[in-house]
C-alpha cells in the first residue's frame, strides 16, 4: 500500500527552452543565409555552365519564335539595318534579326532568341540613323555576348529556387533580397559589355561614332536621379558615359562625323 | 525593399506583442498554480486509486474538461519557418504548447473545484493541430490542448 501526497509545481524551463528568442532567431538566420547562399551559388554556376553549352545557332533556332512569333511581330523597317550591323561586326551569319516595335516610354530590349523590340517613345525622339544604330548595336551586343540566354537560364534557376523554398514564407524575403543583388550586379557588367560591342559596331558601319551620346542625354533627362545605383539594372547613366568615353579613348575612335538623317517612319508598326 | 520593410515591421510587432502577452500569461499561470498546488491531481485510474492508503471514500464523480487554443505570433512563425528548413528543436513553439497545456489544466481544476471536488483522477491530455504551417501560405500554427479528468467528491 502506498500513500498519495500532492507535489509542488514543477520548476520552470523544463518543457520550454530558456534560450532568448532573439538569440534563436539570429543563429537560425545566419545558418539559413549560409545554406541558401551555398545552394544558390551551386545552382547559379550550374546554370552558367548550361547556358555556355547552348550555341548561338541553337538559341536562335529554338527561341526566336518562342516568345513572340514572326507573324505577330510584323517585319519592321529596321530589319535590314539590324542585319547589316550584325554582319559587319560578326562572322555568325546564320542569325537574322527582325526588330519589332511597341508603344511605350523610350526603351529598347532583346528577348532570348534575338527578337529586338523598339518602343514608339524611343523612335519619336530619335533624330538620326546613327542613334538608332547605336541602340540596335547595343541590343545585338547583348545577343553576341550571350546575355540573353544567360538571363533566361538565371531566371529559370531563380524561379526554381522560388518554387522549392517558396513554401515557407520566412525564406521568401531573404531570397528576394539576394536576387536583387545578384541580378543587378550581373546586369551592370553586361551593359558595359554590350556598350563596348555597340561602339565597335557603330564604328564599323559609319567609320565614326558620332550620335551615340544623344540617346544618353535623353535617358538622363527622363530619369534623372530616379535610379539607386545598387538596385538598378542599368548602370547609372553617368557611369555608362564615363565607361564609353574610356573605351573610345582606348580604341582611338573618331567622335566627329556626319550624321545620317533618320528616314524611317516614326509611327509604330503594330497595334497589339 | 518595401516587402522587406513590411517583413521587418511585422517581425518587430510580433516579437514585442508576443513577448508581452506571453510574460503576462506566464505570471498568471504561475500564480494560479501556486493557489492550487495542494489540490490532488493524478493520472491514476479509479482501480489504482482504490489501492492507496487510506482508501478513498467518495460518493460522486464527474467528468471535467479544460481547453485552451493558442496561436503563434508572426515572429515565432517566422523563426519556425527558418527552423523548418534546417530541422531541430522548435524552441519558439515550446512555450506555446507549455502555456496551452498548463492553462487547460488550470481551467479543468477550476471547474472541478467549483463543483466541490476533493480530488481529480485519471487526467488525460490531448493536443490538436488546428492549423499547420504548410497547410496554406500565410497560415499560422494554432494549437489546441484539451485536458480532461474525473473529479471526485
Amino acid at each position: 500500500m502506498s500513500t498519495y501526497k500532492p507535489t509542488d509545481p514543477l520548476p520552470e524551463n523544463i518543457n520550454r527552452s530558456s534560450e532568448h528568442p532573439l538569440f534563436t532567431f539570429a543563429s537560425l538566420l545566419v545558418q539559413v543565409v549560409i545554406l541558401l547562399g551555398v545552394s544558390f551559388l551551386i545552382l547559379y554556376l550550374a546554370g552558367f555552365l548550361l547556358a555556355k553549352n547552348i550555341s548561338m545557332d541553337n538559341e536562335y533556332k529554338y527561341l526566336n519564335n518562342y516568345f513572340v512569333s514572326d507573324e505577330k511581330a510584323k517585319k519592321g523597317d529596321y530589319s535590314d539595318l539590324a542585319n547589316q550591323l550584325w554582319e559587319m561586326s560578326t562572322t555568325k551569319n546564320n542569325v537574322k534579326f527582325n526588330p519589332g516595335t511597341l508603344s511605350g516610354t523610350p526603351n529598347a530590349f532583346i528577348l532570348p532568341g534575338g527578337k529586338i523590340f523598339l518602343t514608339s517613345g524611343f523612335l519619336k525622339q530619335t533624330k538620326s540613323e546613327n542613334e538608332l544604330s547605336f541602340v540596335l548595336c547595343h541590343e545585338l551586343g547583348h545577343f553576341y555576348h550571350r546575355h540573353t540566354i544567360n538571363g533566361l537560364v538565371t531566371q529559370f534557376i531563380v524561379g526554381l529556387f522560388h518554387i522549392v523554398i517558396g513554401g515557407s514564407n520566412s525564406s521568401a524575403g531573404l531570397t528576394g533580397l539576394a536576387e536583387i543583388f545578384v541580378q543587378s550586379s550581373y546586369s551592370r557588367k553586361q551593359e558595359s559589355e554590350a556598350d563596348e560591342f555597340a561602339l565597335g559596331c557603330l564604328n564599323n558601319k559609319y567609320q565614326h561614332i558620332n550620335g551615340y551620346s544623344h540617346f544618353f542625354k535623353k535617358i538622363k533627362e527622363s530619369d534623372e536621379g530616379m535610379h539607386d545605383k545598387y538596385f538598378s539594372s542599368h548602370p547609372a547613366t553617368e557611369d555608362r558615359i564615363n565607361n564609353l568615353k574610356k573605351i573610345i579613348s582606348d580604341k582611338g575612335l573618331s567622335a566627329e562625323g556626319e550624321l545620317v538623317p533618320f528616314k524611317f517612319s516614326k509611327e509604330k508598326k503594330r497595334s497589339d | 525593399m518595401i516587402n522587406l520593410g513590411i517583413l521587418i515591421t511585422l517581425l518587430f510587432a510580433g516579437y514585442f506583442c508576443g513577448s508581452y502577452f506571453e510574460k503576462k500569461h506566464y505570471k498568471s499561470i504561475i500564480d494560479r498554480e501556486k493557489l492550487s498546488s495542494k489540490f490532488p491531481v493524478s493520472s491514476f485510474t479509479w482501480k489504482e486509486r482504490k489501492k492507496f492508503d487510506p482508501p478513498p471514500e467518495y460518493e460522486h464523480s464527474k467528468l471535467f474538461i479544460g481547453e485552451m487554443v493558442v496561436a503563434s505570433d508572426y515572429f515565432k512563425t517566422f523563426v519556425g519557418g527558418l527552423r523548418g528548413m534546417l530541422g531541430g528543436r522548435l524552441k519558439t513553439f515550446e512555450s506555446l504548447l507549455d502555456r496551452a497545456r498548463r492553462e487547460a489544466r488550470l481551467r479543468m481544476i477550476h471547474k472541478a473545484r467549483d463543483w466541490g471536488a476533493k480530488e481529480v483522477i485519471n487526467v488525460k491530455i490531448e493536443t490538436t493541430n488546428i492549423n499547420n504551417v504548410n497547410a496554406r501560405k500565410g497560415s499560422k500554427p494554432i494549437i489546441e490542448v484539451m485536458v480532461y479528468a474525473t473529479g471526485l467528491k
